[in-house]
């Protein structure tokens, strides 16, 4: 790793903790930014660098730092019911990473955050399922479907602030 | 918010070898997982809370407080199972075993960082053949999350002040609202990684292949006794688990 690998991949492990306590009260369950940081970091950084952010990220939160969302941390939440979310991160961010660099514009992005999305949600479904003792249907209820369409206009959200971003300043 | 729960005090995990606790601590999640028994879980989760208390000097108190942030997740563990095996008591008691190996894995995370000083953790890792460089991003990303929070909260005062609303129209609405906090944030975050290469470039990082650092750790006789101590627990509990088949109940 060179120097700009470790200051990138820093910073936006941080910006991802820091995402994930931004939440917007709505209704009981707070929606937090932690996917949507997770998009810009890949469509940011591209794949190589997106993906060590991410799993930068997911290690502080391995080793017991409060960087998940509500300032929870610890192995007990990559092993527990929504560990197969967190493992997702830096596949997702890599697979975005990757389609973002090689395919430019906005519906190419796109594409690949709705990809990194499936992702998240197929081994975060998968985790679940097996956590509640091979109920996928129930599981898809709790943990799949509430969230998805608000995931996906975070996807949308995403490819238009990455765009504005990229724009702004040479990475 | 804390992110550094390092104690110091004088006891025999404080001043055992980093890489001691870590691979007690690796181990000690992977026993968690080898079995399913409510009471070999149980059993396990009190004899890490004794030992933290008695080797770590860790009070039950401060364990409580550990554990208070999971309870919620602990209590849907438990809800969940009796609708999944039958008869419904068999269920509880099953879930009852899950929770507990939850708490049991928060509490040696919680153990390994209480008794060790972020430093000593980070040399243990990069001690046991982790790269250096992922030692060092992991500390520089720790030491700018306080940093980039309070320039979130900064930026959006800034906004709200210029007349945006966060807490009001409808989901959409309140999404759209975040974009002119995260922009800023944003680039000011590639900024600050921009000068940050500059000053690592500008102290030579990643000149040398070998490093030598200031302090360092030597592995003591106490910490060979300890490692001893750890690996034949691990292995009993491998001899319990597959040899006399204790500790594991078939669920389906």
């Amino acid at each position: 790793m060179k120097a700009r690998d470790v200051a990138f991949s820093a910073l936006f492990a941080a910006l991802t903790a820091v995402g994930a306590q931004i939440a917007i009260p709505l209704g009981p369950v707070p929606f937090t930014l932690q996917v949507l940081v997770i998009f810009l970091s890949a469509l940011i950084l591209g794949a190589r660098l997106g993906f060590l952010s991410q799993f930068i990220y997911v290690l502080m939160g391995a080793i017991g730092l409060p960087v998940f969302a509500r300032f929870s941390g610890g192995f007990v939440h990559i092993y527990g019911p929504t560990g197969g979310y967190i493992i997702a991160f830096p596949i997702a961010a890599f697979l975005i990473g990757f389609i973002a660099e090689k395919r430019e514009g906005l519906v190419w992005h796109l594409t690949a955050c709705l990809l990194g999305l499936t992702v998240i949600y197929l081994l975060g479904w998968l985790r679940l399922g097996f956590y509640m003792g091979g109920d996928f249907v129930k599981a898809f209820k709790l943990g799949v479907a509430p969230f998805v369409v608000f995931d996906v206009i975070k996807a949308f959200l995403a490819v238009v602030i990455g765009d504005k971003v990229k724009k702004a300043v040479k990475i | 918010m804390m992110y550094n729960f390092y104690v110091e005090r004088d006891s025999i995990l404080h001043r055992l070898d980093p890489r001691v606790k870590i691979i007690a601590s690796i181990l000690g999640i992977a026993s968690m997982i080898l079995f399913n028994s409510p009471t070999m879980l149980f059993l396990l989760f009190v004899s890490i809370s004794l030992s933290l208390a008695f080797l770590g000097k860790i009070t039950f108190r401060e364990q409580l407080r550990v554990l208070k942030p999971l309870f919620p997740l602990m209590i849907i563990t438990i809800a969940i199972w009796p609708f999944i095996l039958e008869p419904a008591s068999f269920g509880l008691f099953i879930g009852f075993g899950y929770a507990l190996r939850l708490a049991s894995m928060a509490m040696i995370t919680f153990g390994l960082l209480i008794t060790t000083s972020q430093r000593e953790l980070i040399l243990g890792f990069i001690k046991l053949k982790m790269p250096y460089e992922i030692g060092l991003t992991l500390t520089i990303a720790l030491r700018y999350i306080p940093t980039l929070f309070g320039l979130a909260q900064k930026i959006t005062d800034a906004q709200k002040s210029r007349g945006l609303e966060l807490e009001k129209g409808s989901f959409l609405t309140r999404l759209k609202n975040t974009i002119p906090i995260l922009i800023p944030l944003i680039i000011s975050a590639i900024k600050t990684a921009h000068e940050l290469s500059i000053a690592l470039e500008s102290r030579a990082f990643g000149a040398n292949k070998r490093r030598t650092f200031l302090y360092t750790i030597k592995m003591k006789s106490r910490d060979y006794f300890a490692l001893i101590v750890v690996l034949f627990l691990f292995g009993l509990a491998l001899y319990l688990r597959y040899q006399l088949n204790i500790g594991y109940i078939k669920l389906y």
